[in-house]
């Protein structure tokens, strides 16, 4: 193997390594069933494998993997995407331990089911922001859309589970608690 | 306030025993042939920014980090609202700061009646000064904590907490001084040139900022004839008063607009309750109004607009146009969330 595929393969390790489990908490929390995410990564790091002069370096390559398992989740929502023959392993081992969502309690059926009232776009946004802890541009870079786009489709959506819930989310940013993002401008 | 669970947490998932699972796809992966053109469409065309890479890195790392540390260790607040010691001769309304530097440019402001942000950009290097209500000073304090370690810095005169994201990312948040907070952020620049511009910051009242702003951006004063201007060709509702939009404080166009629009929408939802033909008539002309081409320019908020006025025109009932538009809980103003 040349020196150059060498190079080829030990950047692509690193890159696995350092987003595989950044990118399997994105499509875990967007599946319904929690085997269904292997296939979602297993598409999503094989276009990085075919296109990996695109992917950005160090940590803007997260950005970019989000971008990609968005489309192929929504390519796998409408029923477009071919089931791969890769990962087999890994939707057999997901099958076995990692809980499903579907299980929660009732209190986060009740925020599952408000948020499940929310547009594809808004909801996304929303998601982004709270479990990936994004700031709006980088939501921005995922969704290939303007920052300003951003807050305002999160403005949105933040509006919507406030009629639902009747209750207000937490504020955007870097939050305190168990989920601290990038405040900023967060929300503007 | 509501629980916002996350099926998966992060370190969830780093738990799940599933390293042979990782390795086999690897090499599964890596054993298939090399197609550089494949699969074009699959992936985001733009390469993000490069100071976007300090704020990956950070919320990356931040994401892993347990949380839960000592109030006690976050920096005091040198004096309490209105205390003497605490306004150090600074005048009462100055709880916004400024950056006069040639090469920077305000990029964008908005603002509400407790908080507030203006960010200037320099090539890739970027400048956030964001103002808080005092009350949410401990609230920031405590969670810029998860960053790590914070320095002891000065900024505008207070004793302030600096931390580092990363080497060309950092923030410092300065305690509160006549009932306001400050939070400094400079990415795209290493330590040094961050604390150099720190010292370049000035503190200024309502009138230093407008006079340090861009002629784009919409003062208080001039938020009602804005308006008036941006809705000229937009119909409004019988009763519809602009006053009540509850815009306030200094913004960039599109907050006025997107604020502006929304309210007149969210009316015309209301609306739609008794006179569905009514409603459904004023906004299917949407696209032509002109506001909605300028906000169009800077995102996609006139989607709003036209996916609310495409709900109407199904004949969708009241209640879920009014849920699916986000106007069940429609603020007149401009909404930030």
């Amino acid at each position: 193997m040349s020196q150059r595929a060498d190079g080829r393969d030990e950047l692509f390790r690193r890159m696995y390594a350092d987003n595989f489990d950044l990118v399997l908490g994105y499509v875990l929390r967007r599946v319904r069933h929690t085997e269904d995410a292997a296939d979602v990564v297993a598409e999503t790091f094989l276009v990085a494998w075919r296109r990996l002069s695109d992917v950005p370096d160090g940590d803007d390559a997260r950005l970019w993997l989000y971008g990609v398992a968005r489309r192929t989740l929504a390519n796998q929502r409408r029923g477009e995407s071919r089931r791969t023959a890769l990962g087999e392993r890994l939707r057999h081992d997901l099958a076995g331990v990692a809980p499903d969502p579907a299980d929660d309690v009732v209190a986060e059926q009740t925020l599952r089911t408000a948020v499940a009232t929310l547009r594809p776009d808004d909801r996304e946004v929303l998601l982004l922001s709270l479990w990936e802890g994004l700031e709006p541009r980088e939501i921005a870079v995922v969704l290939q859309c303007s920052a300003i786009a951003v807050r305002t489709r999160l403005s949105r959506a933040r509006g919507r589970l406030r009629g639902a819930l009747g209750n207000d989310p937490p504020p955007d940013g870097h939050l305190p608690g168990k989920h601290p993002l990038l405040a900023r401008e967060e929300g503007r | 306030m509501t629980d916002w669970p996350n099926p998966f947490p992060h370190q969830a998932v780093c738990d799940l025993p599933l390293s042979h699972a990782r390795v086999e796809l690897l090499e599964e992966i890596m054993s298939t042939p090399v197609l550089d053109q494949v699969d074009r469409a699959a992936a985001p065309r733009r390469t993000p920014p490069r100071w976007l890479a300090a704020a990956g890195a950070a919320a990356a790392v931040v994401a892993t980090v347990s949380i839960p540390l000592a109030l006690d260790a976050v920096h005091e607040p040198a004096g309490r609202p209105g205390s003497p010691a605490a306004s150090g001769g600074v005048a009462a309304d100055a709880r916004r700061a400024v950056l006069d530097q040639p090469g920077w440019t305000v990029e964008h402001v908005s603002e509400t009646a407790d908080d507030g942000q203006i960010e200037y950009a320099s090539g890739g290097r970027r400048l956030s000064i964001m103002w808080r209500t005092g009350a949410l000073y401990q609230t920031f304090a405590l969670d810029r904590q998860a960053i790590g370690p914070s320095k002891a810095v000065e900024l505008l005169g207070l004793p302030s907490r600096q931390w580092a994201y990363d080497a060309s990312d950092h923030t410092t948040i300065r305690p509160v001084q006549n009932g306001s907070t400050l939070e400094v952020r400079g990415s795209g620049m290493d330590e040094a040139a961050y604390r150099t511009l720190l010292g370049e910051l000035r503190l200024v009242d309502d009138a230093g900022f407008a006079a340090a702003l861009p002629e784009s951006v919409v003062t208080p004063g001039e938020v009602r004839a804005t308006v008036a201007r941006m809705l000229a060709d937009v119909p409004v509702p019988l009763g519809f008063d602009q006053a009540e939009l509850g815009i306030s404080g200094f913004n960039t166009r599109f907050y006025v607009g997107a604020g502006a629009v929304r309210a007149v929408v969210c009316a015309w939802v209301e609306v739609y309750a008794g006179a569905p033909a009514k409603a459904s008539a004023a906004l299917s002309g949407a696209r032509d109004w002109v506001v909605l081409q300028e906000l169009a320019v800077d995102g996609s908020f006139a989607e709003f607009v036209h996916e609310t006025a495409d709900l109407m025109r199904s004949g969708e009932p009241a209640a879920a146009v009014k849920l699916q538009s986000g106007c069940a809980a429609a603020e007149t103003g401009v909404s930030r969330g």
